[in-house]
């Protein structure tokens, strides 16, 4: 943690809604794809594919941009249970941004397909071809992004709390553009 | 209904290796100068077909096609060869079920040379998921709507199956009935 800075950086801030509308895309497209035999399936599964190695990059890049940067500090006024939510949620954020796309890649290679990112352009299995490993890791696929979403929308709860509740500076560190008026509420 | 009285009425063979086997989907094939055409392919048998009565089909064994083809494998390789049908404009290339006119350019595209059989308990093939739309360089999916329903079915089916395959060893002296 960095003290003293009351927002994140552009940098932080640009990947932070860049990745959520990535994010959001590929939980919908996901449940799209597995409820569909039309020909739209391997249209999304096309999009699936690459989309998800590019979050395991930005994740990474962020990763990186985190450790360099770090964050605002929490309010100090902020309930100790709070602090403990957002630490909490924040490492299975980042754990699920960057599992997500590995356990795909993973299962993907566990079954011996072609990890075809689009045309001819393929990436290198990361596990050897296995039953066993198949089974684990397209259930962990198909389950941990309902985990995903359910943190995502607690993450927007606390947001909206931070923002319109306590009005305590904490969304404005990430919003898009500037808000005045957590820093000075009106009224 | 047309593949019920073909049946009926085609020559029936007492091997894999007599036999014609066609795509039924149609892909899209690029040529060398990267012109799209849609087809259907077919393997034709280098073997000449001998009918067998029906009658005689059934007094053999229940898988004597798979005993038949390992042996004549090991006589000597198999071969068929990979012929492509170009659908004309207007044929029916959305629908597996409509056979197009017999006159549509055929093309020879290459040899299917089978030299070796592995069985399918302890052979390389078994835990792959043959899907339809896995395809290399230089052919898509066309317009039919079916390798994309099999390939969502098949990857399905392919995850109830790797979930159990603890259930169906590798090895007959693994198995436990």
């Amino acid at each position: 943690m960095i003290g003293g800075r009351q927002r994140f950086t552009l940098l932080q801030r640009l990947l932070h809604w860049l990745m959520a509308v990535c994010i959001l895309a590929m939980l919908f497209i996901g449940v799209g794809m597995v409820s569909t035999i039309l020909p739209k399936y391997l249209t999304l599964v096309s999009i699936h594919k690459p989309l998800g190695i590019a979050i395991l990059v930005l994740a990474l890049v962020r990763l990186v941009v985190r450790l360099r940067y770090g964050a605002p500090s929490l309010p100090a006024d902020l309930p100790e249970p709070m602090k403990l939510a957002d630490y909490l949620s924040h490492y299975a954020l980042y754990g699920l941004m960057i599992g997500m796309p590995l356990i795909g890649w993973g299962m993907l290679s566990a079954a011996a397909y072609p990890v075809v990112l689009f045309g001819d352009v393929r990436l290198p299995a990361i596990l050897p071809h296995s039953d066993s490993l198949h089974a684990l890791l397209w259930n962990a696929h198909f389950y941990l992004p309902f985990a995903f979403f359910a943190l995502i929308l607690l993450h927007v709860a606390a947001a909206l709390f931070h923002a319109l509740i306590r009005r305590d500076g904490v969304f404005g560190a990430m919003a898009p553009v500037s808000t005045h008026d957590e820093v000075a509420p009106a009224e | 209904m047309a593949f019920g009285a073909w049946a009926k009425s085609a020559p029936w063979t007492g091997s894999y290796a007599e036999e014609r086997f066609n795509s039924l989907n149609s892909f899209v094939f690029a040529d060398s100068s990267g012109a799209e055409k849609t087809v259907r392919w077919s393997l034709l048998p280098a073997a000449h077909p001998v009918p067998v009565s029906p009658d005689d089909l059934a007094k053999r064994g229940l898988d004597f096609l798979e005993q038949e083809i390992t042996e004549r494998v090991r006589g000597g390789p198999l071969r068929w060869t990979m012929v492509v049908t170009v659908a004309n404009p207007g044929d029916p290339t959305a629908d597996p079920s409509q056979a197009w006119p017999e006159n549509r350019r055929a093309i020879e595209a290459g040899t299917l040379t089978v030299q070796r059989i592995q069985a399918e308990r302890d052979g390389p093939c078994r835990d792959i998921n043959f899907d339809p739309t896995v395809l290399p360089s230089g052919i898509r999916t066309s317009d039919d709507p079916f390798p994309a329903a099999r390939s969502a079915a098949y990857a399905k089916s392919f995850d109830r199956r790797t979930a159990e395959a603890k259930d169906y060893p590798r090895t007959a002296t693994d198995a436990k009935p």
